[in-house]
């Protein structure tokens, strides 16, 4: 009898195992639910646990992923507010809109691994607000340093850009 | 992991991301080269920019301040056909505003050919309505509203793209001492229905909801999260929200469904509370209230506040809500296929 909740491990690039509720990482993660559909025929009646190997993602970048996960999808952990909040004053906002906010406050290249994670494990929640952060980053930076960012080179000849502020200049 | 690598397979994902709000925001993304210009003038990716963000963003206001009707931008988005001269905005939804005209020393009341337009404000295209039937103001004195929707039902449209192209209803609808009278224009067959009446104190009250009792100056109409009419009104300092209760009869059915305290929220405007009245609700964006002397928006959901312009004056405020992704044609063109 499964009385206890089972868990899985699961393996970074790096050889590291982390413990996760095989529960809520099966809510989460469209990618780690496959996987452990396909394992569990096999472990049905075996007591041993499973070890998946993530090969794509980083023990820095799972652990993150992870602690996000425990908060945003254990169900016991999470507090929801009434759905039917029309009007959110200040200091209304939800539960785990800090915890968000403080989760996506990291540098770039942490960042960046995230969305990666993200898309990777199919963790659509977690990818939705991991681009949404990059693109924050992005609305406050000009041109020249967006382009810096990303290592793009301006392929405008001068005239063309001309035209593109004379047809948009209310954006500018 | 380098940057470029994330660029080749997910600019798109996070462009996407910036608030529909602020569209500058794409303008400039697509000045940084041409992948990402033909990125973000491509169909594909505006349609797929709509479908993500749902809601369209609040553009701005039409108010009407004496005989002119003009755009009060509360984004950064400055509408190319901003003034409509003699003209009022009555009404707005799905990407289309309803305006009647104001001709000099015209009978308020009688509303004849061409005196309603429904008028999309980003292309400019307008449509013209036929005069209304006779024996809608037979009975004066009356009052009279009308509201301009897409004509397809909620499930069926998502009412993103609908105004360009798509078929619109205009719903008229006037009240005299005793009756009520609807009439509805189709732009599908170009003209207004039979109208239909309802006796106001009388036998068939089916068409009736009643309020409940309460101490509002004014109230706002509010579409609840899960579609269910809902109204809000202003008393003491409070906003006070109320829910149709679902399969109600004629007289009870109204819940409070939230109370927000206005005061804290308010205090660095300098209102007057207790001049304080809500003007419109627009559904999941923004509430507009009146304060002591001066219009003004709130964010539903950040709290913020923008300033719309002073009360004085003004005749009426309408809200209007579109998706604003301008085309980038010169910078499109520039090399490469365009999607």
């Amino acid at each position: 009898m499964a009385s206890e909740k089972k868990v899985v491990f699961l393996r970074s690039s790096d050889g590291e195992a982390f413990e996760v509720s095989e529960e809520v990482i099966s809510a989460a993660s469209v990618t780690i639910k496959g996987m452990i559909d396909e394992e569990s025929p096999s472990r049905a009646d075996t007591a041993a646990t499973t070890t998946l190997a993530i090969p794509n993602v980083t023990a820095a970048t799972l652990s993150r992923v992870l602690h996000y996960v425990n908060k945003h999808f254990d169900a016991a952990a999470v507090v929801g507010r009434p759905d039917d909040y029309i009007f959110c004053a200040p200091g209304d906002e939800h539960p785990l809109a800090r915890f968000d906010d403080d989760f996506v406050d990291v540098d770039n290249d942490t960042l960046i691994d995230l969305v990666h994670a993200a898309e990777y494990l199919h963790i659509k929640k977690l990818f939705d607000l991991t681009c949404k952060a990059v693109a924050d980053k992005l609305k406050g930076r000009t041109i020249d340093q967006i382009r810096e960012t990303f290592g793009i080179v301006n392929d405008y000849t001068v005239e063309e850009e001309v035209e593109v502020y004379r047809e948009n200049s209310w954006a500018f | 992991m380098s940057l470029p690598v994330l660029m080749d397979d997910l600019v798109d994902r996070i462009i996407i991301r910036f608030p529909p709000e602020e569209p500058e925001l794409l303008v400039r993304a697509s000045l940084v080269c041409k992948r990402w210009c033909r990125l973000i003038s491509d169909p594909a990716f505006r349609r797929r920019f709509r479908k993500l963000h749902r809601a369209p963003p609040m553009l701005g206001v039409f108010c009407t301040r004496h005989s002119v009707s003009s755009f009060v931008p509360t984004s950064s988005v400055p509408l190319p056909h901003a003034m409509r001269s003699n003209w009022r905005a009555i009404d707005s939804r799905h990407g289309r505003v309803l305006l009647r005209s104001l001709p000099w020393g015209h009978d308020f009341l009688v509303l004849s050919a061409g005196n309603l337009l429904v008028w999309d404000p980003i292309t400019d295209e307008q449509c013209p309505l036929p005069k209304l039937p006779d024996q809608l103001f037979s009975r004066v004195p009356c009052t009279w509203t009308a509201a301009v929707l897409c004509a397809a039902a909620d499930g069926v449209c998502d009412h993103i793209d609908c105004h360009s192209g798509g078929s619109f209803l205009v719903v008229f609808m006037c009240t005299a001492a005793r009756e009520a009278f609807t009439c509805v224009y189709s732009s599908e067959t170009g003209a207004w229905s039979e109208p239909t009446s309802a006796k106001l104190r009388h036998a068939e009250e089916t068409s009736l909801i009643r309020l409940p009792r309460t101490n509002y100056r004014q109230i706002a109409l509010v579409k609840m999260v899960d579609g269910r009419l809902g109204f809000s009104g202003v008393h003491e300092s409070k906003l006070y929200l109320w829910s149709r209760e679902a399969g109600s009869e004629k007289y009870a059915g109204w819940a409070q469904s939230q109370v927000i305290d206005l005061e804290t929220l308010l205090r660095p405007l300098g209102t007057l509370m207790d001049s304080l009245d809500v003007i419109c609700f627009v559904d999941g964006v923004a509430a507009i209230f009146s304060g002591t002397d001066e219009v003004f928006a709130i964010d539903l959901k950040s709290g913020r506040i923008t300033k719309i312009g002073e009360l004085m004056g003004i005749n009426n405020i309408v809200p209007y809500m579109s998706f604003y992704t301008p085309a980038l044609v010169a910078a499109a063109t520039g090399g490469g296929p365009r999607a």
